[in-house]
């Protein structure tokens, strides 16, 4: 029995030190084959030790957290080494102590900015900086800890943002689901919850900058609703305007949700419907609703959009009505036919399929009859809304198809993804009337916000249905937590390891929803990569060939292909102008670049091509490819070798445009 | 912080807050130096660095509330950090473009010993004239 006692206790040390040392064994394989192979990318993922390496290590990990009966120290151990490798995986991971992937490069070249400008210069960059130094905070942040550490801005550019987010984002976590759901057990495992959604990416970006302001600002309302100190307010304002000077996107979620809440505050004010919508108990609680602050907030972002990031603001909003209109219309093909079909229910489940065309809207507004709108108008656009979510559901399918999962993964991501709605159906339907007004808000513009984002995942523009789980986790996780907890204390299954499994299964699913890995999942396949994680396709020598194109041509424009052109783009200050289409529109926001400036860059001012797949793609605007003749490879730098031996990529000067 | 009618001397014995400040100041000007004159290892030179940046000079914050019951410690200490994060960050940009505050080698470092020198001095010259205002009643 003593035995057993102690063999319980040793047990979940012994779980945490093995998961660490197969992570530090499986980690040192990894680096040591990048380094061997530095000359030979992109590196074959068959040479990389197995994946299966870094699940067993996390699963070890996590193990003792996930199982309520090990006592409560030992469980936050787990979880702090769980969020340290999760958190560090970006600078852990780099096996050649550089930045890889868009987002991270670009932060290196805005910190360089501001200490070569000596000083915040908006809208100064080039590529991706240019639409980002336009928010200074995150990498005002870097410098500043590079400048006090003495440590290196191309070292400081990756380790800062992990250390202020392991430092900053479990403690705000921590203290907001504790406010909301008043038990520290909860909020532990709100924490772990928090960190199984699929979008929480952990390379420097300065959405993952943002967020933790984000989440600082919705606790600072909830201590005001509940205990209006002045303190509390002077903070919310400040992390406020901290997430507006940190990223658009999330300013402007931020300024809608605080909108949706403070809706419910100026009802009370005005003594108006209570309770209506969903039976809130203590609604006098948005007595105290902060709405000088929200002002403040309003007008800084006012300002904000007005002189500084106006073209980030007309890209996200322009269009986004009439995405949102095409969503719940339906398509129209052929106006004569609709009208029989409006009166023929049978046919018409067979012609309203939802499209993209932009004329439909028009034609459904001008329906003459008016005993068809007034009798179907309603069942027409559910028909549409039906058919839109079903694109959407097919959209996110095919994405699995893209990312290349395996049989087993598939499986995984498709089992926490019923476990997640099983575990919120059953929390909401427990506790919704039970929980206090802010969480129902939050759950009811969450739930508001998942909708919208599935039914415009079509829109290539507005495809933020991922991105958008690091947000609407604050909404769903309280109920998540309650969930659990109730099917503990009923002993769901009557089976102990059920829960812990499922907790398991909801980790490892969040992480390998994502697309490319983007430093959760680590390394992944050529096929795989995304333009965030494109660490099988940096060397020491692509930095270096990038400090080659800063001094010659700084602030120039090249053409860079697939995941080279970030690389280049950021480390060597050039205007890198990518060929395909797609990736044009997703780089390049709104009017900055029209179509004709984009064309004559492309084709007439470039000045240097930067290929792994020269001359199969790359024609001018006469469509005539480039000719040895035309072009010029710069071999005669010798440290350019090294590039040129990788058959990965080259660097060509461009001597004439070819006719 | 509560004061006593009965006992008016116990005020300035029991507030020690401007002599602590002072010497957390005097502290975090040491670590500065010492990143920056002695070598060290990387680890230690991060971890003196963040306790600089999240403490430094937001520790007067934590002496104006430590007297709030309401707010528990672990809270407390977010409080400060965040906050000193929002100064550190809003003082470089506001301070680089309106004054003549570069962003060159070095000057971060200066940047939050000026500023935490400041902050500290303003903190002790309330806090005197808080203490006069108390004894003139």
């Amino acid at each position: 029995m003593k035995i057993s006692r102690k063999l319980n206790e040793i047990l979940p040390y012994l779980s945490i030190i093995l998961g660490i040392l197969i992570y530090w064994y499986w980690l040192l394989q990894i680096k040591k084959i990048y380094w061997v192979n530095f000359a030979d990318l992109p590196v074959k993922i068959g040479l990389l030790p197995p994946q299966i390496l870094y699940w067993i290590a996390i699963v070890l990990i996590a193990s003792p957290f996930v199982i309520f009966s090990v006592k409560i120290h030992l469980r936050i151990i787990s979880l702090l080494v769980l969020l340290f490798l999760t958190l560090f995986s970006f600078p852990l991971l780099s096996p050649y102590g550089l930045p890889y992937g868009r987002d991270s490069e670009y932060v290196y070249q805005s910190t360089q900015i501001l200490l070569e400008n000596k000083g915040w210069i908006p809208f100064s960059g080039t590529g991706h900086s240019k639409i980002y130094n336009n928010y200074p905070a995150l990498y005002t942040y870097i410098w500043l800890f590079s400048d006090i550490s003495n440590i290196s801005i191309l070292e400081s550019s990756m380790w800062a943002f992990s250390i202020i987010r392991f430092l900053l984002l479990p403690l705000i976590l921590y203290l907001f689901f504790k406010e909301v759901l008043e038990t520290e057990n909860r909020a532990l495992l709100g924490v772990f919850l928090y960190f199984t959604s699929p979008s929480l990416t952990n390379h420097p970006h300065h959405e993952g900058f943002a967020i933790i302001f984000f989440i600082a600002t919705l606790y600072f309302l909830v201590k005001i609703l509940k205990n209006n100190l002045p303190i509390y307010k002077a903070l919310f304002i400040l992390s406020g305007i901290m997430v507006v000077i940190s990223h658009h996107f999330t300013s402007y979620l931020l300024l809608t949700w605080l909108a949706f809440i403070s809706l419910f505050g100026f009802l009370y004010a005005n003594k108006f419907i209570l309770g209506i919508l969903t039976n809130m108990k203590n609604i006098s609680s948005h007595k105290n609703f902060p709405f000088n602050g929200f002002i403040i907030l309003v007008f800084v972002m006012g300002l904000w959009i007005a002189f500084i990031s106006r073209a980030e603001f007309a890209y996200y909003f322009s269009g986004l009505d009439e995405a949102f209109a095409k969503s719940i219309n339906p398509k129209v093909k052929d106006f004569t036919a609709l009208n029989e079909e409006i009166i023929s229910p049978k046919i018409l489940n067979q012609t309203t399929a939802f499209n993209n065309d932009e004329e439909n809207i028009t034609e459904i507004v001008s329906i003459p009859s008016p005993i068809v709108q007034k009798t179907k108008f309603l069942g027409l656009k559910l028909e549409a809304i039906k058919e839109n979510m079903q694109a959407s559901f097919d959209k996110l399918l095919t994405l699995l198809d893209v990312g290349n999962f395996k049989a087993i993964e598939i499986f995984i991501i498709i089992l926490s993804a019923l476990i997640f709605i099983f575990l919120l159906i059953y929390g909401i339907t427990s506790y919704f009337k039970l929980s206090p007004p802010v969480m129902q808000l939050n759950l009811i513009f969450c739930l508001i916000l998942i909708f919208i984002s599935f039914l415009v995942v079509t829109y290539s523009k507005y495809f933020i249905f991922k991105r958008f789980f690091e947000f609407v986790y604050i909404g769903f996780v309280p109920f998540l937590v309650l969930a659990i907890e109730k099917l503990y204390q009923k002993n769901f299954l009557k089976l102990k390891p059920v829960l812990p499994l499922l907790l398991l299964i909801l980790l490892i699913g969040g992480n390998l929803m994502l697309v490319g890995g983007q430093q959760r999942y680590y390394y992944v396949s050529e096929d795989k990569i995304t333009l965030d994680n494109t660490l099988p396709l940096i060397t020491p020598s692509s930095y270096q060939s990038s400090l080659w194109v800063k001094t010659r041509f700084y602030q120039n424009d090249s053409v860079g292909e697939t995941y080279v052109f970030d690389t280049i783009g950021a480390f060597g200050f050039s205007e890198v102008h990518i060929h395909e289409p797609a990736l044009i529109s997703g780089l390049f926001a709104t009017n900055r670049l029209t179509e004709r400036t984009l064309l004559r860059l492309k084709y007439d001012k470039i000045e240097i091509i930067i290929t792994d797949k020269y001359m199969t793609k790359y024609r001018t605007n006469r469509r005539k490819a480039y000719s040895n003749s035309n072009i010029q490879k710069f071999n005669y730098e010798s440290w350019l070798d090294n590039i040129y031996s990788t058959e990965t990529f080259d660097i060509y000067r461009i001597n004439e445009i070819p006719v | 912080m509560k004061i006593t009618q009965e006992n008016p001397n116990r005020y300035i014995f029991r507030d020690l807050s401007s002599i602590s400040a002072t010497i957390f100041m005097i502290v975090f000007i040491l670590l500065i130096l010492s990143i920056k004159i002695i070598f060290l290892p990387t680890f230690l030179r991060i971890f003196f660095t963040m306790i600089i940046f999240l403490f430094c000079p937001g520790f007067i914050i934590y002496n104006m509330i430590s007297s709030i019951k309401e707010i528990s410690l672990l809270e407390k200490i977010f409080l400060v950090s965040i906050s000193n994060f929002f100064i550190l960050i809003f003082g470089t940009l506001i301070f680089n473009r309106l004054f003549l505050f570069k962003i060159e080698k070095n000057m971060g470092a200066l940047f939050i010993i000026i500023f935490g020198l400041v902050v500290l001095f303003i903190f002790i010259i309330y806090k005197l004239l808080k203490n006069l205002k108390y004894h003139a009643q």
